[in-house]
Parts: structure tokens; sequence; C-alpha cells
């Protein structure tokens, strides 16, 4: 599948602002499953420097440093995308849980040590023992791994209520785990808490998913913004992504911008100001397929998110 | 000291001191003998004797406390500083044994700086599994965003410290690794100067190895980073309430950098520069001292306020070089120790020299094992510097202690590591009239040069009073020695003065003051003016309260009350109890010694230390001393209370005098650059302040006649001048005259506003523009206004119309002057604002 993707974040602010840096994860991730044909960065105003860099897992990044003042502050990502299938592994066949987190204990080698360091707590996702208790419902003794983690996928798409008034980026994971609701952000937040109390390593990733359904199918909670889901690590055949917020396996309908430990590494924009007062941030997210690709070329209207800080 | 004492030489008194027991002495080779250094050092310090060493050493103390040495600690009950405890007897050593353990450290510094290589690049030891991947993943100093990082040279690690002890057959083990921002080489400086200063004959004798050599190649190493010619090295410091503050500025001062704050630094174009005067000045080299994950609020810790914005972008794009390198604190680590010496073999191809006490690390499943099964004989440490908790000694745990503990780390194992118990050598402290035995474990520094590393020939020695029990954190008080190793060679004498090397540039004080510090000059000037407006009102009431200057009435001394009322250092009203003479004298006492008086003078002097002490590197080595002194007689719980109004005359006095000396040292002893603008910008502002505050009490008090003349000439140091221009009694038109509109009377008002405006025109125009600023403007409306006054006609009718216009001239200064201090605030002084987050959203 092939997608048109535009992303639009506008800042405006009661104050002018003299400078902002800003480090930007928008650029979808070339590699994997995807590959990325076109991608282009629009900022006003013009930034004085605008860098790239690839990160330690893969992640393209910008670096933006706006020196002349301004009072509205907007970044358009667009990029062409296509993403293949996902493959998953005959669930029931793969290793055992247990044996799993073993083996990334004594010494870890190999490609096994460095997707070790996705167990270990990050900074949005403290180790809890709330975690590890909810977890171990799914996680039987001797299950095999792929099953467990599908299983806990479901139980917290069922258990946890989606609401986007309940929680904010700073709602700490052990209220979500007690009060049970959240977004997208904090059901992967929780998911991950859950496989790393256990030994078991899982990523955070920041993506988008298809706005409108093909049809005949029900549209995806999360599709008018920028979207999150996990992956958890699978010996023998690497990470496997699958999305609490909706209890999909994602494949061709969601596009992986970033991944990292968790929220913090792939921020999508974030910034540090001088100056501005009071903001207001609209954000607007549009992944279409391309035209022929798959449905009608209808004009197609973006939601947008406002949200008042 | 009993007399039999007196005599002893210390010789004979060390030589006769037991040690702790149990340790590796090191002082004695057997019962009869001590070691030949040793020896060598006796014959160095001759026969001194205890009462001699005594003197001196009393001497020596001084100098150290006068140079304001000292140790913050966070949450001490003493106050922001510790002062910095010196042993009078060295640690000694012999060259030959320096050099090997030399050797030793500057091969753990290589290993270090190639382990931080691999760590942020290819990750080999990790992926070969010599060093567990979770060592490196959970801990919290390994700083993501700097994987993949080229640093500018190459280097991670610049400067190197170690902690030593000597086990229980003398031979050196390391204790700690530090590579985040190793402290402690400026104390070493300072104890050096100290001690060679109160043993110089000892010093040269002895042919102890300098330490100058040292800072100048780490000088020159540094220098190379920045790339060219004259770089721009800054010292980066936290501020002055971090615990080796004084360090920072004694270093900074010593070796030529500028002391910077994150404030003073901003981020434009991936490079990074010092907010100054003049504007923004590229920096080339930054010397960390403050820990790195606090340094970028972008891409490190958000929440910290004390970074750069951007930082980390100006080091991944090679703009900026930083010793040591961002990420560089996730090999300080208890944890590792187990793993170096394999890690020396892989990365180096290299023997450990240098072993590190027996360490285990409970993140792998028989490390776990193996520290719990033996966890009695162990202290167990946090596995990561950045949990900042405390060491505990497993022995001192009772069951139940234990059992918490054991459980608290089978729930964290990889939070934790468990190392041996080293027996500290034994050595001797001079206690001021004994010696008495204390354990010793070595602080060792290295700093890269062009061929791997140098180590300082010399170090701190940290003492203790318990054997076994080295704690070696600076904070947690304990004594401190210079080390000296003795060579077997004359010494050649060397200095940090540049080499032959012929420079042709010229400079002279430019604009290139950082804001922050015209700041801190500015309220240094404003606090010393403050706090001697203060004293002399204090004076001059107290004066009339013992009653041997009571030549006038009550009057003189009710209008001085109520002026101190009037600017805040007297309560509003008078406290009920006590009426009279005696009620405000104990009302006048209490406001000097007060703490909690916001014009006290307690406070204000208190306020004029800490304006100093941030500005620590900036101001001469003299007017720290008199600072260091002002404030000693007032500090808190000093004399309070019961001090006689003679007592307390005669303490300000001396306190009015050491304000003469300040104000004399800015005026003779200090260029006439920006810095000093802004310091008698400050003392200037303050003064004509106070001359309204103080001339608006008597204009008021004054109506029927002279009343509160004499004390206000008096306040200003103006009666003399006073008393040999008119010979009468007082005139108010006259007196008035003499202190507001005299421009040669350096007390008057018009004096204050003409210096303000010369210092103003001064300053580098930030906007070219013909018309002048609003603070500009105001002084040279406010001279004017005060040249038109017509004092004939006020001396003829002092409470006509010319008296109307005094009094509204006035009040609209005592308005404008606040207007121009906070003009001045913007315009010049006002770090830029703090940045901000940017809100984020998310689905």
């Amino acid at each position: 599948m092939i997608y048109k993707i535009r992303h639009e974040t506008i800042y405006s602010y009661d104050d002018p602002v003299q400078l902002s840096h800003n480090l930007a994860h928008l650029h979808p991730i070339d590699g994997f499953r995807q590959s990325v044909s076109f991608f282009q960065l629009t900022v006003a105003p013009e930034p004085a420097v605008i860098s790239e860099r690839v990160d330690g897992w893969g992640n393209l990044a910008h670096f933006l440093l706006v020196q002349e003042a301004h009072k509205e502050f907007r970044i358009v990502a667009e990029s062409t995308v296509e993403v293949k299938p996902a493959h998953l592994p005959i669930l029931v066949e793969t290793q055992v849980w247990e044996e799993v987190a073993a083996s990334m204990r004594p010494r870890p080698r190999g490609a096994v040590a460095i997707a070790s360091q996705f167990r270990h707590p990050s900074p949005f996702v403290p180790a809890l023992a709330q975690a590890r208790e909810y977890a171990l419902k799914s996680f039987i003794p001797s299950r095999s791994i792929a099953e467990a983690a599908f299983d806990l996928m479901h139980r917290i798409h069922e258990e946890f209520e989606y609401d986007p008034k309940a929680t904010s980026v700073a709602t700490p994971l052990a209220e979500v785990f007690s009060c049970k609701h959240g977004v997208c952000q904090d059901f992967s937040h929780a998911m991950i808490g859950c496989l790393r109390s256990l030994g078991l390593p899982a990523r955070y990733v920041s993506g988008y998913l298809e706005t409108r359904p093909p049809p005949g199918k029900p549209r995806l909670v999360g599709a008018d913004a920028s979207h999150a889901w996990v992956q958890f690590w699978c010996p023998d055949w690497g990470w496997i992504d699958l999305d609490p917020t909706n209890d999909v396996s994602p494949s061709e309908r969601h596009v992986t911008v970033a991944v990292g430990r968790d929220f913090g590494d792939v921020t999508p924009l974030k910034g540090l100001l001088l100056g501005g007062g009071g903001q207001v941030v609209r954000v607007s997210v549009d992944v279409a397929p391309l035209e022929g690709n798959s449905q009608g070329n209808f004009r197609r209207m973006s939601q947008q998110q406002m949200q008042q800080q | 000291m009993d007399n039999a004492s007196r005599s002893r030489t210390i010789a004979e008194w060390i030589a006769s001191t037991r040690p702790l027991g149990g340790a590796w002495d090191e002082i004695h080779r057997d019962e009869q003998t001590v070691r030949p250094v040793w020896e060598r050092y006796f014959q160095a310090m001759g026969p001194l004797t205890a009462v001699e060493l005594s003197q001196r050493w009393e001497d020596a103390k001084r100098i150290l406390r006068d140079n304001g040495v000292s140790y913050n600690v966070y949450a001490d009950p003493r106050g922001a500083d510790r002062p910095w405890q010196l042993d009078a007897i060295p640690q000694v050593m012999e060259e030959e044994e320096w050099q090997i353990l030399s050797d030793g450290i500057s091969q753990r510094a290589r290993l270090l700086d190639a382990l931080l290589e691999d760590i942020y690049g290819s990750q080999a030891t990790l992926v070969e599994g010599v060093l567990p991947a979770g060592l490196v993943f959970a801990n919290p100093g390994y700083l993501r965003p700097l994987q993949g990082v080229c640093p500018r040279g190459g280097h991670w690690l610049h400067l190197y410290a170690c902690e030593l002890a000597r086990d229980a057959d003398g031979g050196w083990v390391v204790l700690a690794d530090r590579t985040q921002a190793p402290a402690g080489a400026g104390y070493v400086l300072e104890n050096r100067i100290v001690l060679s200063r109160a043993f110089p004959e000892a010093y040269r004798a002895a042919r102890v190895l300098r330490l100058a050599p040292y800072f100048m190649r780490m000088r020159r190493s540094l220098q190379a980073m920045g790339g060219r010619d004259h770089p721009h090295i800054v010292l980066l410091t936290p501020g002055p309430f971090s615990e080796t503050y004084f360090e920072h500025a004694y270093l900074s001062r010593y070796l030529g950098f500028t002391l910077a704050e994150g404030g003073d630094l901003a981020v434009r174009d991936e490079r990074v520069f010092l907010k100054t005067l003049g504007g923004l000045q590229p920096v080339d080299v930054i010397v960390r001292r403050m820990d790195d994950d606090f340094c970028d609020p972008l891409e490190l810790r958000g929440d910290s306020n004390l970074g750069i914005p951007g930082l980390v972008q100006a080091v991944r794009a090679g703009n900026v070089a930083v010793a040591n390198s961002l990420g560089s604190g996730v090999v300080e680590c208890s944890a590792l120790m187990a793993y170096l010496p394999d890690l020396c073999r892989f990365l180096l191809k290299e023997e450990l020299l240098l072993p590190s006490v027996p360490s285990t690390w409970c993140g792998e499943p028989e490390g776990l094992q193996k520290v719990l099964g033996c966890l009695e004989t162990l202290v167990a440490k946090p596995a990561f510097p950045s949990m900042r908790a405390e060491p505990v000694f497993c022995d001192r745990l009772g069951d139940q202690g234990r059992q918490i503990l054991s459980d608290r780390i089978r729930r964290e194992p990889e939070n934790w590591s468990g190392q041996s118990l080293v027996p500290m050598s034994g050595t001797v402290e001079w206690s001021g009239t004994h010696f008495r035995p204390r354990g010793m474990a070595l602080r060792m520094f290295a700093c890269r040069s062009e061929n791997g590393f140098e180590v300082l020939p010399g170090g701190m020695a940290r003492i203790s009073n318990e054997p076994g029990r080295a704690n070696l954190a600076i904070q947690s008080g304990g004594g401190s020695k210079d080390l000296w190793v003795m060579s077997p060679h004359p010494i050649a004498d060397v200095s940090l003065l540049p080499s032959a090397k012929h420079s042709e540039v010229f400079r002279r004080s430019g604009i290139d003051l950082p804001s922050r510090v015209a700041d801190n000059l500015f309220w240094l000037g404003r606090y010393a003016e403050r706090a001697e407006g203060i004293a002399r009102i204090s004076r001059a009431a107290l004066g009339r309260l013992s009653g041997e200057l009571s030549l006038a009435d009550g009057g003189e001394l009710g209008v001085l009350l109520t002026a101190m009322r009037n600017i805040g250092m007297l309560a509003a009203n008078p406290p009920s109890g006590r009426f009279g003479i005696e009620g405000a004298e104990h009302e006048v006492i209490a406001s000097i010694f007060l703490a909690d008086k916001g014009m006290g003078l307690q406070q204000t002097l208190a306020a004029l230390h800490q304006a100093g002490f941030q500005v620590r590197d900036r101001i001469s080595n003299d007017t720290w001393r008199i600072l260091h002194h002002l404030g000693r007689d007032f500090a808190p719980g000093r004399r309070q209370g019961s001090s006689s109004v003679g007592d307390v005359l005669s303490l300000l006095d001396t306190l009015l005098l050491h304000l003469s000396a300040l104000a004399g040292n800015s005026k003779e002893n200090t260029t006439r650059g920006f810095g000093w603008r802004f310091l008698d910008l400050g003392r200037r502002l303050e003064r004509a302040q106070f001359t309204l505050d103080m001339l608006g009490i008597v204009q008021e008090a004054s109506n029927d006649g002279h009343l509160g003349l004499e004390a206000l000439l008096e306040v200003f140091d103006s009666s003399i001048t006073y008393r040999s221009r008119y010979l009468t009694e007082l005139q108010f038109a006259q007196a008035v005259d003499l202190i507001l509109n005299d421009d040669g009377n350096p007390r008057s008002l018009l004096f204050q506003l003409q210096a303000l405006g010369r210092h103003l025109d001064a300053l580098p125009k930030l906007q070219e523009s013909p018309f002048p600023r609003l603070e500009q403007a105001l002084v040279l409306q406010a001279v004017t206004d005060l040249r038109l006054i017509d004092f004939p006609s006020l001396a003829r009718d002092p409470s006509g119309v010319e008296r109307t216009r005094l009094g509204e001239l006035l009040v609209r200064l005592r308005r404008d002057l606040p207007t121009i201090s906070d003009c001045l605030t913007r315009a010049w002084l006002s770090h830029a604002e703090t940045t901000r987050q940017l809100s984020r959203g998310n689905a």
C-alpha cells in the first residue's frame, strides 16, 4: 500500500517567541517494511538551521532552530510511503516467554544484546509492580511469547477505556494502571511496562493510521492525529507490532515514523522557546492511499485537534 | 599541650604515634623504624617542635580562611559553605612509587576513553559479550542522544580522577573512577600553596615535584581542542550553590578561562556563544563541571534549568569541544570495575596495571548469588552514581537490616554492586595540640596530553577516623592532606606564565563581560553602599543613645529612628513593652544582628557576600579578603542580644573601615572596564536612593527649624565640611545645599547623578540612535532640576515656595531612580529569559 501523508502542526502564541529550538521526529522510517519515496518538511518562519540526523535506532530526526521573532510556528511534513504487509509467525510455535526473558539476563550477545536495551525501565515507563501483576495473567507459565503478547493486547483493549480527556502527556503510568483509561500513548506505555516487568524487550512506535477506512472496515481509533503502538521482541523473528488501542496487529494500515523506548524518545515535535506566553496547538494528520492505489479520490478533510494549554 | 609535648620534635612525635589497628602502616616499617620516605620528610622538616608547628599552622589556616576556601555542603545548618579542612602534615611518596601508580592511572584513563568510544560507537564490547549489555542500557548515565556522535578531536575523556587506597599488603587498589566532571584538582593547588607557604624550607629540601607543569599542559591540551589560535574556553559551572563552586572559580582564574553558568551561554547556528554586554562571543571549548544530563534541556533532561538548549546539536555538529564529553558519566560506575581486566585486554590489548577493589555487579545472576552469599562482608553500592544513593556498610547492619537490603537488591539487582571493604592505611593528623592516628585514601588526577594521559604529581589524601571506612565524597566532610611526591633529583622552578613565544596582541578591558557578571557587580555595588548607609545611620543613632554625643536633645534621635522605620530597618511601630532610651537601644541593636530583617545590617552583609561570591573569579584576592572579613562580626549567632552599646559602636566603626577599604579598592585597584562601571552604577544608585530617603524625613521633621540636620550631616560624613564652611549654627538651606547640590561633595546627590550620567553615556550602544535612552533622559532631567533649585531663596524663606518645589522634586526623584535601575537591568543585565518547553500533544 502506498500512502500520501500530510502532518501539520501549528503553534499560536500570545506573545512573540524570540527563539525556538526544536527536535522533530516526523520523517517516516525508511526500512523494515517501509520505503519512503518522497519527503518534504515545510517550516514557517524559515529556520536558521535545519539539520538532519539518523539516531541510534534508525530514526531520522530534524533539528530546527528558529531565530526570528514569530507568533505562529507552522511545520508541515509531507511524505509518500509504501508499506508492505506484515508477516507473523505461528503464535503457538514461538519461544516460551520465560526462555526469552532468561536469554536476556546473563550476558546477551549479538542482536539479542542490542534488543535487550528495550527491557529496562525508561523515563515514561518506570518499573511498576502493578504492571507485572497485570502481565502475569496473560504470561502464564510456559506459554509461547507471541501468544501471550497477543492475549495481553486483547486484555488491555478490553479492560482499558479509551478517553482522550482522561490523561495528558504528564499523567504517570501508575495512574493509567489504577484508573485504566487513557489514549494510544497510555495504552502503549502500559503494555510496554507489562512486557518489561517480565524482562522482555518492548519498544514504543510513533506513527500514523490510514485516515479513511477501506469500504466495509471500521475507522481506526486515533486516525486524526499521530498514533502510537508497541513492538515486542520475538527471537528468530525480530520485532512484532501490536496496537492495543485497536486490538490489531499492525500491517498495511499503520505507517511507522519512529521507534524508541517511550514517547520521550520519539516525540513528533518537541521544543524550547524564549518568550511566547500562552500557546495553542493545532495538529492535523491526513494519511490517504495514493490515487488509483485503492479506493476513491474524494477530497479529504483533515480533522483538527485543538488543545489549549 | 604540656611542657614535655611543646618541646618534642614532630619527627619524634609522629614516629611514636601508633596507627589505627590492622591497617597497612604508611609511616612505620616496623616497631622501631619509620619508612625511608618519612625519614626524608623528617629531615626536610628539621628539628621543628610541636609548639612551632602549632604557631605556623595557625597562620596557615588563616590564609585558607581569608582566601575563602570552602566546600558547599547541601543542607548544612552552618550555612552555604564550610571551611576547607587541611592537615599540617602532608602525605609523602617517593617519585618511584608515584611513577608506578601514574602508569596505572593513565592506562585506566585510556581504557575508559576507549570504552566510551565503543559504547557510543560500535558497541563491540556488548555484542561480543565482554561487557553485560544491561550495565550500559540500565545505566542512567548512558545518554542515548550521544549515540553515534563523534566528539571533536575524537576523544571522550580529557580529565580523569580516581580514588585509591592500599589493601592490607600495601598494594594500591582503585576504589572509584571519576569521569563525569572530576573535582578536586583546584583544592590540591590551594592545599599546596598553603602548605608550601607554611613550611617553605621543608618544601624545598624535600624536593617535591611541582604541580604547575601539569596544569600548564592541561591548559595547552584544552586549548588544542579549540581548533584555532586563542580559542575561547569557558568553565561551565552549575553556579555558586554547587558543592565545589570555590574550585570552579579558583581554577577558571588560575587557568585563564571564563567562568560561565548555563544561562551565560546560548546556541545559535549550531555554535555555542557567551552572552556578554557587547553581544554574543563564540565559545570553542567547554570545560564541564556540570553533570552531563543537565546540560541540554532539549535533548537531555527536560527539567533542567541549568543547561544550554541545543548544546547536544552543537556537539554533534562538531562546533564545540566539551571536556569531558557529554555522556562520559556512563563509565563512572562501581559495577563496571569487575569487567575492567577483560575490557582492557579486549580494547587495549594490554593487561590492566592497577587493580580495582574486588567488585561484583548484581545484574548478572551469578553476581547476585555471590553478593547475597557474603553480604555481611561487603559494601553494597548503588551501581550507578546518578542514583545518588549512599553506600551501605553491611557489617554494620543487624539481621533485619540485612534482610531488608537483600530483598531490595533482589528486586532491582541491576542497580546494585557489592565491593569488598578495603582497610584504609594508617597515617597521622595534627589536631592542633597533638598527633592522632587516622585512615587514609588518595584522590589522584590525570589529564589528556599529546600522548595519552598525564598524571598530576600530587593529589589529595582524604583522612578519616575509622579504619576501613573510606568515605570518599568530599561532601561528607573530614580532612584532607596534600600529597608530596618527593624526587631524588633537584626540582626546577616553574610558573604558569606563558612560554617565550612572543605575542603582539594587546588588549583593553572590553565588552566581553558576561551579562551575569555585570549584574552581580552591579548588586555588589548596591549592597556595599546599602551596608554603609545602614551602618552610618545605626552608628548615629547608637551614638546618641550612649549619651556621649547628647549635646542635642532627644529630637535628633527621634528623627533618626523615624528614618530607620521609614527605610525598613526598624518595624513601622515601636514594639510594646520597653519604652524610652532603653527600648530604642534594644530595638536598634536587634535590628543590627537579626537575620530576618530585610533591611537589616546582617541580611545586607550576607547579600553583599553572596554577590561577591558569585563573581569570585572576577574580583581580586584583596577585595575578596575584605568581603570575607566584612560580615564575620555580624554573622548569625555571633553576638546577639547582650552586647553593650559601646561594643556595638566599635563593631560598626570596624565595619565602616572595612567598607571604606572595599570602596577604596574599587576606586584605586579596579580597571575602568565595564565591570567597574556596573559596580559603580550600583553604588551611585544606592547612595542616591539613600540620600533621598534620609532627606525626605529631615525635610518633614525640620519644618520648624533645623531638627535632624546634625544627624543628617553626620550620616553623610559632611559635618566637618559644613563646620569649616559656615562656622555657624546649622541652617537648613546651607545643609541641604551641601548634601544635594554640591558637586564637589562625593556624598551629594548631584555628585551621584552626574556619575550615573557619565556611566550611562559610556555603556556600549545596543541600538544606534542619536537620542538618549530613557534612563539617560531621566538622569539629565534630574540633574537639571536639581541645579535649578533656587537655594538663596530657600535660605531667605525656608518654608516658602522653593521648599515646596524641593519637596516635589524629591518625590519625583524617588520615583525615577527605581525606573533607571529597571531600565539598566532590562537593557544590560537580565539573563535572557529562561526557555520553556513546547507543549506536546498526541492521540
